[in-house]
């Protein structure tokens, strides 16, 4: 699904260039959960917004189901956003001013479904995440887990082949992130969705099935997880 | 989708509900202005444009090398319809000469004034939609009248048909009314409360020119070759009259003859059009005035545009991670930023709303202020409005939230949905340039009002060379024979309180009559004004040398005059008392010397001015100087004795300095407009100031935290804050005075007598601009600078 080959990314900065990321090349097949570990400034994010097109390389070629990403005009990179890739962030990202309902909904809105399709899917998404009842809130109302379950649940509502999460339970407490981690393997196993996410935590990244060490911006690792949590 | 992104508009406008208010409330005023003025611009464009052969109606003004006068012979009418073939109607009219006339209706007396005669094809030319009356009637018969809309409900009251009511003018003939028009809401070059018919309808007045001759030419007349044929006509009559003259005049009208030529001007363009045509009716030509008021209208609109502006690029900014997310979640850019031009069209369409009702509300006392009429009483007074406001609600949305879209939908969604996007500082550049634009007008305003007020009450307090306060003008209505005046001074005279009596033919104020006098061969042209004997006294002038008129020296009513001092100098005189000048040959004595005084308004200079003695012009005013402190007092008694002296005719009469208050009109309602316009920038700018000083503090709230924890105290805190503020308003300033100043003294430079500008006002200028400044930022701020520091500190 994903193939990155020598991907580099650095900034010059008054002739000195300080890399972020250095030769980095691995592929991520359909129905992978990868983790992204490594220490603080080892390129995580970096490499994360690189693989959801909010950055681009200095350097190196990445293929996207296919297609070169290096080439895509922003009209077909917004359309992959429409219809592949969902983020879940660490500081969720909810429009504050949407209410929950609204903020699930407004990725099909750009997708263009119908006003019935888009009250069913919501309601559907609602109602697996058990927040039926809190579909009239504000983001400011909920407390972190929620805020991050919609979050996801935005994610998922275009139902999206992949889901990139930038350590989406950096902010939430151990009880709260267990059961992001549950409903991301969930997810994974039983609709097919890859996932990749950023973590720092070992036991969150326990969760997935491969994981990549990263350090000063090369790959150091690149583990098979035994199943076994 | 619109309708999830009109409630998320709604919702932020409630969330910022205060900024919301300021910067709509602030434009909506701007707005209301702003649709006033255009409203007045409208109403001024709209003078002669209601007349259906608007397109084709000319007047018939005369030419010569040292003329251009608005006049033309009293048969020009009647024979150019005879005569040439592309004239479809013709028709002259004149304004009265003794300015107002007395109406009598059964129930009332009232003074017209404003009155016009006209002859029987006024309407013809000029179709005016009668309210009341029958257009093919009207005006047929010698005895006709014509009265304005606000006349008739004077006299008769509001909604009353007065058509076939007989009115008796000058005590003397009964009239009857055939029309009513509503002149205020078809306004023309030429004002009037009542038409007249002239007695004849033809003229055979050749050599004069004493009317206003209008044509209305059939479609697609040329007009060059038409002028031609007037000509042409003209040349043959007036050739035809030059038979019958004895022979010694003969040079003199031939001349006459050849040097004058017809040529037709516009009627569309009388109004707007500013043309050097003399004896144009009052009140033309006012198309840079009004273009001026239209910018200065537009410039309140740029002031309250920008706050709307600034505080949308802030919510912008604030708003970048919303966008961040959008855009990951699938949004076009365009799709972003209509969403926020949206937004703003909502903000916008509120601030019309409200300011079309601020309008209503305001718009009789804009009616008092600006001297206008303008109605709105009926659908398509409104259909233009409306239109216009619509254009004035694209651009203003375009204007204003044409950037901040731009910037927030250029927003690159790593940079936000890393950090604090909303702490960087973007767009301030511009952000600070239209605070200083906002200052720069705000302080032009500022300056404005001071020199303006100024030079008003320099003028109204200046020494003006006689009494008016102590002068009362009484106009003879009667007569103005001798036996008459003797009577009513006789019985004035008697009048404790009054303290002495005069009369002249005409007031301070009033245009007098121009004269050639010869001094040792060299001709010069003065004003001059007929006087009685104790007129110098009476006014309160001083006289420099020699002595007044007196009744028992015989010569002095055909062989003296009075010069002032101007006078002398312009005929060259050295020591004019006793020196001789002639007028049309006949020798004249200097007598005495006047010292100089402001028969017009300060606004001028001293006019050279020739008192001749009773003979001339009719005196038609009485002049009464009246002891200081009495006036009341007497005046009660004057008016009583006056129901004596001519019982026909209610007194009329005016105390000079009334009259010269009347004079400083056109100043003082500029003043007015200044003012008010001052106060709203001012208070416009300020509001912006105080938005963003809020936004400011929010985006700094870290910071102020910090430095509070390393030990700021409060005061270095709002010094901080005020600092970028001041400086702003400072380079306004700085900006600001120079072209305050050549604004300032041009205006000035216009008045004979005039005040110097100091660099006081613009010392006032900048403290006030600032001081307020600070007290508004401070406001603002004392809250965050007073907070505990961990508060904000927290969270990050």
């Amino acid at each position: 699904m994903i193939e990155l080959k020598n991907i580099e990314k650095y900034y010059a900065n008054k002739g000195v260039k300080s890399y972020i990321l250095r030769h980095v090349s691995t592929e991520i097949k359909a129905g992978e959960f990868v983790s992204i570990m490594g220490p603080s400034g080892a390129g995580k994010s970096t490499l994360l917004n690189i693989l959801g097109m909010l950055e681009e390389p200095t350097y190196g070629e990445y293929q996207f189901m296919g297609e070169d990403i290096t080439s895509l005009n922003e009209r077909k990179r917004i359309d992959l956003y429409r219809n592949h890739i969902g983020f879940v962030f660490q500081a969720y990202h909810l429009i504050d001013e949407m209410t929950v309902a609204e903020n699930i909904e407004a990725p099909l809105l750009y997708k263009k479904i119908g006003g019935s399709e888009r009250k069913s899917r919501v309601a559907d998404v609602l109602d697996r995440f058990n927040m039926v009842a809190k579909k009239d809130l504000f983001p400011n109302q909920l407390s972190g887990g929620q805020q991050q379950l919609v979050g996801i649940a935005r994610a998922l509502v275009a139902q999206p082949s992949i889901i990139l999460a930038d350590e989406p339970t950096g902010n939430l407490q151990s009880a709260q992130a267990l059961q992001i981690m549950e409903l991301f393997k969930k997810l994974n196993e039983e609709e097919g969705i890859t996932i990749v996410q950023v973590t720092h935590s070992e036991v969150n990244a326990g969760y997935g099935s491969r994981i990549l060490h990263l350090l000063d911006g090369v790959i150091k690792e690149d583990l098979k997880v035994n199943q076994t949590v | 989708m619109f309708r999830l992104n009109l409630k998320i508009a709604l919702r932020n406008l409630w969330i910022n509900k205060g900024f919301s208010l300021i910067s709509i409330a602030g434009l909506a005023i701007a707005l209301a202005i702003f649709i006033l003025c255009m409203l007045y611009a409208n109403y001024e464009r709209s003078y002669d444009a209601w007349n259906p052969g608007k397109d084709r109606l000319y007047r018939v003004n005369y030419r010569s090398e040292i003329e251009n006068v608005a006049l033309s012979p009293g048969n020009m009418a009647t024979s150019s319809k005879e005569n040439i073939a592309a004239v479809e109607a013709s028709t002259r009219i004149q304004d009265y000469w003794k300015g107002s006339l007395l109406l009598k209706t059964n129930q009332k007396d009232h003074y017209v004034d404003k009155v016009l005669l006209a002859d029987s094809n006024f309407l013809k030319v000029f179709e005016y939609p009668l309210l009341y009356g029958n257009a093919q009637k009207a005006l047929n018969h010698p005895q006709s009248l014509i009265l304005s809309k606000e006349l008739s409900e004077n006299l008769f009251g509001k909604g009353v048909n007065p058509v076939g009511e007989k009115v008796i003018l000058d005590n003397n003939t009964a009239y009857a009314i055939d029309g009513v028009i509503d002149v205020a809401r078809y306004p023309s070059h030429f004002q009037f409360n009542m038409i007249w018919r002239f007695k004849k309808s033809t003229s055979t007045d050749f050599y004069g020119n004493n009317y206003y001759t209008y044509v209305k030419l059939y479609p697609n007349s040329p007009v060059l070759e038409t002028q031609v044929l007037l000509n042409q006509n003209r040349t043959t009559l007036m050739n035809a009259e030059l038979l019958k003259m004895p022979d010694e005049d003969k040079a003199v009208f031939r001349e006459f003859i050849d040097k004058n030529k017809l040529y037709l001007q516009p009627v569309k363009d009388i109004h707007l059009t500013k043309s050097n045509v003399e004896y144009e009716f009052s009140g033309n030509g006012i198309g840079t005035y009004l273009f001026l008021m239209l910018l200065v209208a537009l410039l309140v609109l740029v002031i309250a545009a920008v706050n709307f502006t600034n505080l949308s690029i802030t919510i912008a900014i604030k708003r970048a991670k919303e966008a961040g997310v959008r855009k990951v979640l699938g949004a076009f850019r365009l799709q972003i930023a209509i969403q926020f031009i949206l937004e703003i069209t909502l903000q916008c369409c509120f601030s019309v709303l409200l300011a079309i009702v601020l309008m209503e509300l305001f718009l009789p006392s804009f009616n008092t202020l600006a001297d206008s009429h303008i109605q709105l009483e009926q659908f398509r007074d409104y259909a233009q409005l409306l239109i216009e406001v619509f254009i004035l609600l694209v651009v203003l949305v375009l204007l204003s939230g044409l950037y901040p879209a731009l910037l927030i939908s250029n927003v690159m969604p790593v940079k936000v949905l890393k950090g604090n996007f909303s702490n960087s500082d973007k767009g301030s550049r511009i952000r600070n340039g239209l605070v200083v634009l906002q200052f720069f007008i705000a302080v032009l305003f500022i300056l404005g009002i001071w020199v303006i007020g100024h030079q008003l009450k320099f003028m109204q307090q200046k020494d003006l060379g006689y009494k008016p306060q102590q002068v009362l003008a009484i106009r003879l209505m009667k007569e103005n024979g001798e036996a008459h005046y003797r009577q009513v001074k006789n019985v004035l005279q008697n009048i404790e309180g009054v303290q002495q009596i005069s009369r002249a033919d005409h007031i301070p104020g009033e245009d007098m009559g121009g004269n050639s006098y010869s001094v040792e061969g060299k001709t010069y042209s003065a004003n001059f004004i007929t006087i009685d004997g104790n007129y110098t006294q009476t006014m309160g002038m001083k006289m420099i040398g020699g002595r007044s008129f007196s009744s028992s020296v015989p010569k002095d009513t055909m062989g003296s005059v009075l010069l002032t001092e101007t006078a002398a100098k312009t005929f060259g005189l050295k020591d004019p008392v006793g020196k001789m000048i002639k007028f049309h040959g006949m020798p004249l004595e200097v007598i005495g010397l006047v010292k100089d005084f402001n028969h017009y308004s300060p606004e001028k200079a001293f006019q050279p001015i020739v008192f001749q003695y009773v003979r001339g012009n009719p005196l038609q005013y009485v002049l009464v100087q009246v002891e200081a402190g009495q006036s009341s007092k007497v005046l009660s008694e004057i008016e009583t004795a006056w129901h004596k002296l001519e019982p026909d005719f209610p007194i009329r009469y005016t105390f000079l300095d009334r009259n010269f208050e009347t004079l400083l009109h056109k100043q003082a309602q500029l003043g007015r407009i200044i003012g008010i316009l001052s106060t709203v920038t001012i208070m416009l700018a300020l509001m912006g100031i105080f938005a963003l000083a809020a936004l400011s503090t929010q985006r700094r709230r870290k910071e102020i935290s910090i430095r509070k924890v390393l030990g700021a105290s409060m005061f270095d805190i709002l010094r901080l804050l005020n600092t970028g503020f001041i400086k702003l308003v400072l380079l306004a300033n700085l900006l600001a005075w120079p072209v305050a100043y050549f604004l300032l003294k041009n205006w000035l430079d216009e008045f004979a007598f005039r005040i110097e500008v100091s660099l006081f006002p613009f010392l006032l200028a900048a403290g006030l601009t600032s001081c307020l400044t600070v007290l508004v930022v401070s406001m603002q701020s004392y809250r965050t600078a007073s907070s505990n520091p961990a508060d904000a500190l927290k969270y990050e």
